[in-house]
């Protein structure tokens, strides 16, 4: 796996100088999180269990808005790549690195933003969290570049209609860990998720290699 | 081997229309060729196969395609960076080698030197392909391709192209023009490609 740091820098700065970028969507769905408890128990006290539940569901809401933040250009990231010399497999390889690397900060802002505004915990160790989060956001983003690149799906909807089962997906093998259903099968549920990556990734790198 | 491509029957097309039928071609990596014909005869996508920007059908074909050789091409689409400066256009298409006191030159040549940390897409058709020239002249790929040389640049522009091109020729590295017709200044050492006959 070669990373090609140009690629990193410049998917950052698009990021940063884009308009539709995540840091306009993330203060949209901080602000909802808020709202949305209130108006669906219709007061201002909401049980912890609920608001656990609400965490994963607007991590789902998040993760599929950064999915379909930026419609990807195949043909024109191919003129590109051809014009800068640059490998589709260095390209895969860079961009899926700066799409972690863009995401997984929003993330850990969310979760801590979300705890601290609704005062609500999640029920396992931090470090599990932190790993959890991390297989997460790879499988998300690893996901999201193989249906933008891979598939002919041009349309943001149909992405979003298709991407969307497979991230409720990953939410469900992480929600029993998060809300600590059984601790005794947590680790269970980690290897699950571990296996689940390793095959999303090979599966996706095998469309990279054959490319 | 020297050749850039060796076919002896290159179908190519879009969907189910075939643009390109039944074309026999060699293309010599040293070599300059002149591609003419008329709209719709297959020009950019010749150039586009030859330069992997491809994005049609390859129908039942006998081809040879030297893939070691580096080619960029250069047409009417755009291939920098809008979000980023010229400066960091620079940079990324160069991977790093890019360095202002070094290519300054090349830079000030093409009259970008002070344009350099504006962003690309406030920039003139005229500079883009500017740019885009400056980006091959320090790339220095060992085959080029440019589709309707004329298009965005003027006068000054026009001279600047050909100045690479006989530098280029020079170094025994190819070039590949398409238009519509001959064009006067770039004839002296190009092999001239008729679509229009040769299909």
């Amino acid at each position: 796996m070669k990373f090609n740091k140009y690629i990193f820098q410049k998917e950052l700065k698009i990021e940063l100088r884009n308009n539709i970028s995540l840091y306009l969507i993330t203060p949209t769905v901080i602000s909802l999180i808020i709202l949305l408890p209130l108006l669906s128990q219709n007061k201002f006290f909401i049980d912890n269990e609920l608001f656990l539940i609400l965490e994963l569901l607007f991590l789902l809401i998040f993760s599929t808005l950064f999915s379909i933040r930026r419609k990807f250009e195949i043909k024109k990231i191919k003129r590109e790549l051809n014009f800068a010399q640059i490998s589709f497999k260095n390209y895969f390889y860079s961009k899926l690195f700066s799409e972690i690397i863009i995401f997984f900060p929003q993330v850990l802002i969310f979760l801590i933003i979300f705890s601290a505004l609704t005062n609500s915990t999640i029920n396992t160790n931090i470090f599990i969290i932190f790993i959890t989060v991390f297989l997460y956001i790879f499988n998300i983003v690893i996901s999201n570049l193989y249906f933008q690149i891979f598939t002919n799906f041009s349309n943001s909807f149909v992405q979003m209609v298709l991407i969307l089962p497979i991230y409720i997906g990953f939410i469900m093998i992480i929600s029993p860990i998060w809300l600590g259903v059984a601790p005794q099968l947590t680790m269970i549920y980690f290897m699950l998720l571990t296996g689940t990556t390793f095959l999303n990734y090979s599966f996706v790198n095998y469309f990279v290699l054959k490319s | 081997m020297n050749h850039l491509i060796s076919s002896k029957q290159l179908n190519l097309g879009y969907g189910n229309q075939i643009v390109i039928t039944n074309l026999n071609l060699e293309i010599d990596i040293a070599k300059n060729y002149f591609v003419i014909g008329k709209n719709g005869a297959g020009k950019s996508t010749l150039l586009n196969f030859l330069s992997n920007n491809f994005e049609g059908n390859i129908f039942n074909s006998n081809f040879e395609l030297n893939s070691k050789v580096s080619i960029l091409e250069t047409g009417v689409e755009q291939n920098l960076i809008n979000e980023l400066t010229l400066k960091e256009n620079f940079e990324f298409f160069t991977n790093g080698i890019f360095n202002l006191n070094i290519h300054n030159n090349i830079v000030e040549k093409y009259k970008l030197n002070h344009f350099l940390n504006d962003r690309y897409s406030i920039f003139s058709s005229g500079m883009k392909k500017r740019s885009e020239l400056v980006l091959i002249e320090i790339n220095e790929p060992d085959f080029l391709c440019i589709d309707e040389p004329l298009n965005f640049l003027d006068t000054e522009g026009v001279k600047l192209l050909k100045e690479l091109l006989i530098k280029r020729t020079n170094n025994k590295k190819g070039n590949l023009i398409a238009s519509q017709q001959l064009l006067d200044i770039f004839n002296d050492d190009f092999k001239v490609i008729n679509l229009d006959e040769i299909q």
